[in-house]
This record gives structure tokens, C-alpha cells and sequence, in this order.
């Protein structure tokens, strides 16, 4: 009995010592790789920084000369586009100061800088994925659907708007529910800035009747008039949506429907939930007004 | 003590207990993935209690899927849950507290922490409120409680259970950044209860199944007319009492072998020297069982 009794105590402590070491070992593995990933990443976008200086300062008399001549003028626009463009346009200005050997060691700096300035831009959003993958996937799925009207939606949504609040739902859900007049509202509000509120409830998926007119109903009944959209569960859309877990769940999409910030759980009939939902429709204004 | 021929279910019990939530709880890899699976196993529910919300779980729990389906607009009963309840405790009792039940044996691991224990013979009262759990907070509240589109929200899942923030909300909030973020003043009151429920098994023996359990309370109003029942053999019974103070769900097995308490744990049949105790079931002749003390 005793040994019986002994046993036990071991297995359940290991139990419940695998399950809290299963829990910390994954995050804090997580975090260390994807700390690791970020420093790799930095490393070299600071390397290509100095290749670029290196390249510049070997003929530095030369650029000396191209950039006295650069219109002062840096707008946001010659902010944005790549540094080696921007370097060949000025160069391209200042021809006449030039021999043809001059120009030509300038042109094809330049076009070296470009090279480079194209792979630090390749780093960025690689990064961008990797904590966005945090937050389930990066990018809405491709998909074709339709609103629960039966016109036709496609992911064409996302371009269309600056950003795009995309809340999932289901009927029995009584917290989804009780923030559909809440939705309606927001969806109000940022009409004016590009924006656009969309439901997605997982029982109208593969156009369940049933369950459409369950939503209908609600909708209606909470004075919400923005889109609900519906694809096929079996789609990659449709995993994403059943892979969630937590209900309401509120994603923000900018302009080519990337995830924005984190997901927000829970209702934005809560202030708390609200204010964290706007941070994350900032953070994609800022983004799409950067561009 | 332990030469003694004891039913393998009572000698294999610590066993069948971790096996049984093995089982109920057997998508491990789901614990550090932090997802939850939701395939058609949770179309039914478990016999014991254990969070629908748990990575791991098999099945949906009894009692949360009662209250979600009277919750919700278009039902007022669950016929379905409220069939496999019964078909449960008609089966079986409260042998799925004594044997089945992740919670239940949590309940038992903690108790054997080295303390001082403490008896709950008089606390009996006590053993009340679980019925009031279940009819309140199980059946009334999400019944009854509701917005103006019908539905209400699950209560005892909400604010009270335990085993929902320790299979749900600690393991989920682990791995899930989301889930971390929405952790609020409920998760909080919740993990109090989970708490002193800890504490209070390392003293006691099974609180939450004596006082709080709404499944124990439903399983128990079943116990007597289910089919597994513990027969006392009155010729061979000495009347000596070991039994009774053997048990620790405060029974005496000689006077009501079928108390709405007893869950069937066999600690009486190991005390009993003259092995007078033994399981029954199935349908039959007990009129051998029937005590003549009263």
C-alpha cells in the first residue's frame, strides 16, 4: 500500500512537472530563437549599412562633389524609395560636373548601393513575419466567399480599405454577441479614415443556411449593418478562422491584409478591450499613410 | 492488511485514476502548442470534470456543456447532456468521482501532502451546497439570467469552477500571448478559488467533490439507483466500525451502503477484517445487500 501510495505521488508530480515544463520550455525556447533570429538580423542589416558607407567613401572626393549638388529638398517620398535610385537620379543631375570615367565609377556605385539597399528591404519584412507568425500567420488567407447576402468577397476587401477590422464570431456566443452594436459603431467611426469592420462568424461557413439566418437575426437585432462575410470551412481561410480559439476575436489587416498588433480577445463593449483594439488601427494608419 | 483478496478495482484505484485522465486529456501535445483540439470527440462529453478548454482534452465537460446549451438562445433544456448525465450516473454513480474524475484525483494527489489532516464529520452541512451549485448555478442562472436576445452566460464556469483555470486558463495562457493579455480581474478571483481549493485538499480529504461539485451533487441523486452499489454482508459484518472510520466522505457503509456520498473509493472494503463489503453490479437480487441495522 505504501509503495502504491509512493507511486502515485511520483506520477502525479511528474505530471505535473512535464506539464508546467512543457508550458515555460516552449515559450521560453521561443523567445530565445526568436531573440537570436532578431540579433542575426541586425547584424547584418548593420553590415550592408557599412558595406554601403565603404562603397561611398572610396571615392569620396567624387560623392562630395554629387551630393553638393543634391536638391535640399528630401521629401517623403525620396525618404521612401531605395537610397541607390535616389543616389543614380542625383547623379544623373549632376552629369555635366563629370568625366565619363566619373560617371560611369558613380553610376555603378550607386547601382551597387541599390543592390544593397534591396536586400536590407528584404530583411525587413522577414522580420515583420516572424513576429507576426507569432500571432497566427501573417497574412489572411487567399479566399473567395461572399458577404451573407451572396455577393461575391475576395481578398480584394483588403485593398480596398486602409485598414480592415476583421472580428470572428459565432451565434451561441453570448460576449460576440453583446459587441455587435459596438462593432457597428466602430465600423461608423472609421469609415472616414479608410477603414472597414468585418464579421466572420464560423457557423455561416460553406454558406450554412442555418446558421446565416441565426446571424441575420442577431445582427439585426443589435443594429448591425457592416459586412459578415463566409468562405469554405476547408479552405486556408477557413482553418484560420476555425483555428481560433478564444471568442470574440479581433484581428486588425492592413492594406495587403497582414496582420496588424496582436489579435485582441474579448469584447470591445469593454474599454479596456477598445483601447487596445485602437492601438492596433493606429499602428496600421501610421502604416498605411507611411507608404 | 494488503494480503488480503481485494477487488482489483479498489487495489488498482491510484491507476485508474491516472489513467482515466490520461485519457480524458489525451492531446498532450496540444499542452505546448497552446491549442485546443476541436475535432468531433468534443461532441461528447466526459464522465468526470475536466475543462472543454483544456489543450489536452478528449471530450467536452458535462457540466459546461449543460449550461452553454441552456444558454444559448435556442435551446431552454439539454436533452442530450442531460441523457448522457443520467446514463452515466445510472451506469456508474459516483464511482466517476472515485475513479474517473481528473479533479478528483487532483483533489487526492494534494492530500498526500505530509500535513495534518483534518476529519470534515462536522462540516456535514456543508455537503448541501453542492446541490445548490447545481440547481443555481448550473440550471437557474444560465436559464435564467439572460439579455434581451435569450442568452446567458455558463456561471459556475465563470466564476467558480477551479478546474477550468488549471487546465484551461494556466496551461492556455502559457503558451498564448492573446490569451496572457485578456487575463483580468476574473482570472484573478478564479485562481483564489483554484487556491484554496490546493490548500484546502492538502487538509481535507476532496473538498470541492464534498461541498461545490454540481457534477457530484447530479451524480449523487443517481447513486442510489445506480447500478454499481456496495453490498454489506450482514453475516459476516462484526459490526466493528472499522469501515466507518475508514471513510473519508464521512459514510457508514453498514447503515446506508448507498449514500449519495460514498464514491465507491473501497477504502471500507480494505478496513473491513472480515471482508463483508464487496462491489455489486447490475440489476438482481439485493435483498442480501439490504442493511437490518435501522
Amino acid at each position: 500500500m505504501k509503495l502504491n501510495r509512493v507511486t502515485a505521488l511520483f506520477l502525479g508530480l511528474v505530471l505535473a512537472f512535464s506539464l508546467a515544463a512543457c508550458g515555460q520550455g516552449a515559450s521560453s525556447a521561443s523567445a530565445s530563437s526568436s531573440a537570436s533570429s532578431a540579433a542575426a538580423e541586425a547584424k547584418t542589416e548593420e553590415q550592408l549599412l557599412a558595406e554601403e558607407n565603404e562603397i561611398l567613401s572610396a571615392n569620396d572626393a567624387l560623392w562630395e562633389k554629387v551630393f553638393s549638388s543634391m536638391d535640399k529638398n528630401v521629401t517623403e517620398t525620396t525618404l521612401s524609395t531605395n537610397y541607390g535610385d535616389f543616389l543614380l537620379s542625383a547623379v544623373e543631375k549632376a552629369k555635366d560636373q563629370f568625366s565619363d570615367e566619373e560617371y560611369k565609377t558613380l553610376t555603378t556605385d550607386a547601382e551597387k548601393i541599390r543592390a544593397i539597399e534591396e536586400q536590407i528591404a528584404a530583411l525587413a519584412p522577414a522580420e515583420d513575419a516572424a513576429s507576426g507568425a507569432a500571432a497566427q500567420g501573417t497574412a489572411f488567407p487567399q479566399f473567395e466567399g461572399s458577404d451573407l447576402e451572396g455577393n461575391p468577397v475576395d481578398n480584394s476587401l483588403f485593398a480596398g480599405n486602409a485598414f480592415t477590422v476583421v472580428n470572428f464570431w459565432f451565434n451561441g456566443c453570448k460576449p460576440c454577441v453583446e459587441e455587435l452594436d459596438d462593432l457597428n459603431a466602430l465600423n461608423e467611426k472609421i469609415k472616414a479614415q479608410g477603414g472597414e469592420v468585418v464579421g466572420i462568424n464560423t457557423e455561416t461557413l460553406d454558406s450554412n443556411q442555418q446558421g446565416i439566418d441565426a446571424a441575420k437575426k442577431l445582427l439585426a437585432a443589435k443594429g448591425a449593418s457592416y459586412r459578415n462575410i463566409y468562405f469554405a470551412s476547408g479552405s486556408e481561410a477557413g482553418k484560420f478562422a476555425l483555428n481560433i480559439m478564444a471568442f470574440p476575436t479581433t484581428y486588425v489587416f492592413d492594406r495587403d491584409g497582414n496582420v496588424v498588433g496582436q489579435p485582441l480577445l474579448g469584447g470591445i463593449d469593454k474599454e479596456e478591450n477598445l483601447a487596445a483594439l485602437q492601438k492596433n488601427i493606429d499602428a496600421a494608419l501610421a502604416k498605411d499613410s507611411a507608404k | 492488511m494488503d494480503k488480503k483478496k481485494l477487488n482489483p478495482l479498489a487495489r488498482f484505484r491510484g491507476f485508474i485514476q491516472a489513467g482515466a485522465t490520461l485519457l480524458t486529456n489525451l492531446h498532450l501535445p496540444n499542452f505546448a502548442k497552446g491549442t485546443l483540439y476541436q475535432g468531433s470527440g468534443k461532441y461528447v462529453c466526459v464522465p468526470g470534470l475536466n475543462c472543454y478548454s483544456c489543450p489536452g482534452a478528449a471530450g467536452a465537460c458535462p457540466v459546461g456543456a449543460f449550461q452553454a446549451v441552456i444558454g444559448s438562445s435556442k435551446f431552454r433544456f439539454s436533452y442530450y447532456i442531460t441523457g448522457i448525465l443520467i446514463l452515466f450516473g445510472v451506469l456508474l454513480g459516483r464511482f466517476i468521482c472515485g475513479f474517473l474524475c481528473p479533479f478528483g484525483w487532483f483533489q487526492e494527489l494534494l492530500h498526500k501532502i505530509p500535513s495534518p489532516k483534518l476529519s470534515t464529520k462536522k462540516l456535514k452541512p456543508l455537503r448541501y451546497l453542492k446541490y445548490a451549485v447545481l440547481l443555481v448555478m448550473v440550471v437557474l442562472l444560465p436559464l435564467l439570467a439572460v439579455n434581451e436576445l435569450g442568452m446567458g452566460d455558463p456561471f459556475f464556469c465563470k466564476y467558480l469552477c477551479p478546474q477550468g483555470v488549471l487546465e484551461g486558463a494556466i496551461p492556455l495562457s502559457l503558451t498564448n500571448a492573446g490569451i496572457r493579455a485578456a487575463l483580468g480581474k476574473l482570472f484573478t478571483w478564479k485562481a483564489c478559488i483554484l487556491l484554496a481549493v490546493i490548500v484546502g485538499s492538502v487538509v481535507f480529504y476532496r473538498p470541492f467533490c464534498k461541498w461545490l461539485c454540481p457534477l457530484g451533487a447530479f451524480y449523487a441523486l443517481l447513486n442510489k439507483v445506480s447500478l454499481f452499489q456496495m453490498r454489506v454482508d450482514t453475516h459476516k459484518c462484526v459490526s466493528c466500525g472499522a469501515c466507518a472510520k475508514a471513510c473519508k466522505m464521512d459514510v457508514d457503509i453498514t447503515k446506508t451502503p448507498n449514500h449519495a456520498e460514498c464514491i465507491r473509493c473501497g477504502m471500507c472494503m480494505k478496513a473491513c477484517p472480515t471482508d463483508a463489503i464487496q462491489y455489486k453490479f447490475g440489476l438482481g437480487d439485493k435483498s442480501n445487500t439490504e442493511t437490518t441495522k435501522e
